[in-house]
């Protein structure tokens, strides 16, 4: 039995408790309140652009939201606990900033695909929900809660259903995100 | 003349009893109290076998409410007899947790405090040294390790500097995971170190082959760290609903806390293990393992099998 228990996972070389970490979005909701609900009301707003396909203005919206996810999040909440902060922060701001130059440069393609938009919508709609009420799920605070703009995974999946819902393929705005999603499930498979 | 009851002769001869089989010269436990302290085979400084680990768990930045359940932590650690606390710059914001937490306690004075060098910029040593000093807000350090090997050769040099000049007790190597044993353990034949840190549990018992006895033969203080394989081995034992053995008695573990914790401490190059935990209940279980007596050899060989047969 005991040969079995010498052998390590990615959460050893992790220094941060999960409740640490999970701590770290109700402290980004405290220190913001009572603006945070307005975060919850961009995103909301997001959700509201792509589906009247004002393309350009979501995408403007969304970079910004990753900008400011860099600095709140990574920068200042994680960044003190942990050096891979800074590093996410940086990652972040440049896929805001990549997003803010494709609201200028990008051409749109007119969507033709109606269920691939639709497919595109739900994942924005699940991820500006699913991650606010998932602390019933997990029975812990509603202080927890994860909004969009305050916590990376709603930006994450609410950008990754943008791209799904106006079809686009350009590789560099996908760097970023698909990191991020590789990140969060090994940390969270590992830790279970 | 003091008048020695039944219980006081009892007590006596058990604890002469495992000084002699199961603690040669180096690792000695001072047994005329009820807490379990052994000697730092360097100086012949006493210290409390259970020692605090910060790793994770102090690790909780500037948050007032996590800072303050940081700080009742190590209070009750002190209460309860404990000494070293060690940390290292690699653990986020522990050491500036820790900082605040002892400055609230207003520095017990039975903190043994340690931490690490942990850079590979060989000519920082002294730069990371003051930034230590400052997050735990101290002048002076018990113990300074290099932390995990990285650049060992050349902040070992400045740490054996300071400690000529006084400006350190003890100085140390670390490593943990079980890694770079080889470099660890020429570091141990050829330099003059007060304390090495490697991992040692009831679930990795590697370092038994050949660094534990080369500790013993050099005089080298030994602390284990991750006694409970990062906690995973308690959660299993639990999980299977494993009931202690009645043998536990016999050395005073009312809990796998303790008796994991014993296990460790017992072995005689060990000098202190160094559990982690961010909980009150937790920290009063691991500090139970200071306490009563430790297991000899035969015990030892006993508590491994019982374990090994869950």
């Amino acid at each position: 039995m005991l040969d079995h228990w010498a052998s390590y996972s990615l959460v050893d070389f992790i220094p941060i408790e999960m409740s640490v970490y999970v701590n770290l979005f109700s402290r980004a909701n405290n220190d913001l309140w009572p603006w945070t609900i307005l975060f919850f009301l961009f995103g909301s707003v997001l959700v509201l652009l792509v589906y009247v396909k004002k393309s350009r203005y979501a995408l403007m919206l969304l970079g910004l939201a990753w900008c400011y996810c860099a600095y709140l999040f990574h920068y200042k909440l994680l960044g003190e606990l942990h050096w891979i902060g800074d590093i996410l922060a940086m990652f972040f701001l440049v896929q805001g900033l990549l997003l803010l130059a494709a609201s200028f440069v990008l051409k749109m393609d007119l969507i033709n695909n109606q269920g691939q938009f639709r497919v595109g919508l739900s994942i924005m709609l699940l991820a500006m929900i699913g991650f606010v009420i998932q602390p019933i799920y997990f029975d812990r605070s509603w202080q927890t809660a994860e909004i969009f703009g305050l916590a990376p995974n709603p930006i994450v999946w609410s950008s990754i259903g943008m791209f799904i819902s106006h079809n686009i393929r350009r590789w560099w705005l996908f760097v970023v995100p698909i990191f991020w999603i590789v990140l969060s499930i090994s940390v969270m498979s590992a830790s279970n | 003349m003091k008048q020695y009851n039944r219980r006081d002769f009892l007590k006596y001869c058990g604890a002469t009893a495992i000084s002699t089989i199961t603690m040669p010269s180096i690792g000695r436990e001072k047994t005329n109290s009820s807490l379990l302290q052994k000697h730092i085979p360097s100086s012949r400084q006493l210290l409390t076998v259970i020692g605090m680990g910060t790793w994770q768990t102090f690790n909780v930045g500037s948050d007032p409410k996590l800072r303050d359940s940081r700080t009742a932590v190590l209070d009750l650690f002190f209460e309860l007899g404990g000494q070293m606390v060690d940390s290292s710059p690699m653990y986020g914001s522990s050491q500036q947790v820790i900082g605040h937490g002892l400055t609230k306690l207003n520095y017990p004075e039975n903190l043994f405090s340690a931490d690490k060098i942990w850079t590979s910029d060989e000519s920082a040593t002294m730069e990371q040294f003051q930034e230590t000093a400052s997050a735990w807000r101290l002048n002076q350090f018990d113990l300074m390790q290099v932390h995990n090997l990285v650049s060992w050769r050349a902040h070992l040099d400045v740490l054996k500097q300071m400690k000529n000049d006084d400006e350190l007790k003890y100085i140390g190597v670390t490593t943990s995971h079980g890694r770079r044993h080889r470099d660890l353990e020429k570091i141990m034949l050829s330099e003059p170190i007060d304390f090495v840190q490697l991992t040692y549990s009831m679930a990795n018992r590697d370092v038994e082959q050949r660094l534990l006895p080369i500790a013993q033969e050099r005089g080298i203080a030994v602390i284990a760290n991750r006694p409970f394989q990062g906690g995973r081995l308690i959660d299993h034992l639990q999980r299977k609903n494993a009931a202690l053995p009645r043998f536990a008695h016999e050395i005073q573990s009312s809990n796998w806390a303790q008796y994991l914790l014993k296990y460790v401490v017992s072995h005689p190059a060990i000098t202190c293990a160094i559990p982690a935990t961010t909980q009150l209940e937790h920290m009063r279980e691991n500090m139970g393992a200071a306490r009563g007596i430790l297991p000899d050899s035969k015990m030892r060989q006993q508590m491994l099998a019982y374990v090994n047969s869950i």
